[in-house]
């Protein structure tokens, strides 16, 4: 079996990818997809060291992180489409009234 | 072995080349299309690590749930006039700044740290111990994450059902 090393690499560049994502992109859905490349390199580091480790604790906890995004994507997009509905665009920068 | 490593690798890359370009794209259509494939190979590099279950539930959830629904909001919440449709960068020095900087210091700290040699997995299936653990050390988290989740839906249907009756 190879080292798992890279699978460590790997994790810590989806994360800066999806970082870049979130701050550069002016689009709340391109802000979302940044979000969950942000998730999955988190569940990608828990189930790497579950398997350093021997045991399932760490697969364990991605399914919930799995679970987590779920609901965070069901509320974004939601949230996405009222605001939408509202400002007719979905770029952050003209959303900034508080009371429509 | 040798072939193990070879596929690690193309999986690897495929994350690679769908996330950066994820990063790159400015069409919000192709950035989900690229999830679904940077989703897909991350699923092969959990089958990699003996992780059947989590692979299974990232192909159902993510490519079966999360990929419908960021489609179907990208047609509800864009204005169709035969444009593609781009989206504009801000922020783009101080940004890329910050993920260089952020991928000097975790890819430093990984290459510092000696990893201790791996164990072997107890037992073959790791489907059936994924269930064990669930049902008695994490029954709580369990309980809480499948309320937390039928809550979280149930309010996003109704916000999104306001929508039709205003």
């Amino acid at each position: 079996m190879m080292s798992l090393e890279p699978f460590l690499y790997l994790a810590g560049f989806m994360f800066a990818i999806g970082f870049a994502v979130l701050v550069i992109k002016r689009n709340a859905i391109f802000m979302l997809v940044g979000l969950e490349l942000m998730l999955n390199a988190v569940n990608l580091n828990f189930v790497v060291f579950s398997k350093m480790h021997g045991t399932v604790e760490g697969q364990v906890v991605a399914v919930f992180v799995i679970v987590i995004a779920a609901c965070e994507v069901a509320v974004g997009l939601a949230i996405i489409l009222n605001i939408y509905k509202h400002f007719k665009n979905i770029d952050h920068h003209s959303i900034n009234e508080l009371k429509g | 072995m040798e072939f193990t490593n070879f596929i690690s690798y193309f999986f690897i890359a495929i994350v690679v080349v769908a996330s950066s370009g994820i990063f790159l794209t400015k069409n919000v259509l192709y950035a989900a299309l690229l999830l679904v494939f940077s989703m897909l190979g991350l699923a092969g590099i959990y089958v990699l690590l003996n992780a059947e279950f989590v692979a299974v539930t990232q192909i159902m959830i993510y490519v079966g749930g999360v990929l419908v629904l960021v489609v179907f909001a990208i047609m509800l919440a864009h204005n169709y006039s035969g444009k593609p449709l781009v989206v504009e960068n801000n922020n783009l020095k101080l940004g890329l700044f910050t993920v260089v900087l952020f991928v000097g210091v975790v890819g430093y700290s990984i290459s510092g740290v000696h990893y201790a040699v791996q164990k072997e997995q107890d037992g073959a299936n790791s489907v059936e111990a994924i269930g064990v653990q669930l049902i008695s050390r994490n029954l709580l988290s369990f309980e809480l994450i499948a309320v937390f989740l039928l809550v979280s839906l149930v309010g996003a249907i109704y916000f999104a059902s306001k929508i039709r009756k205003t």
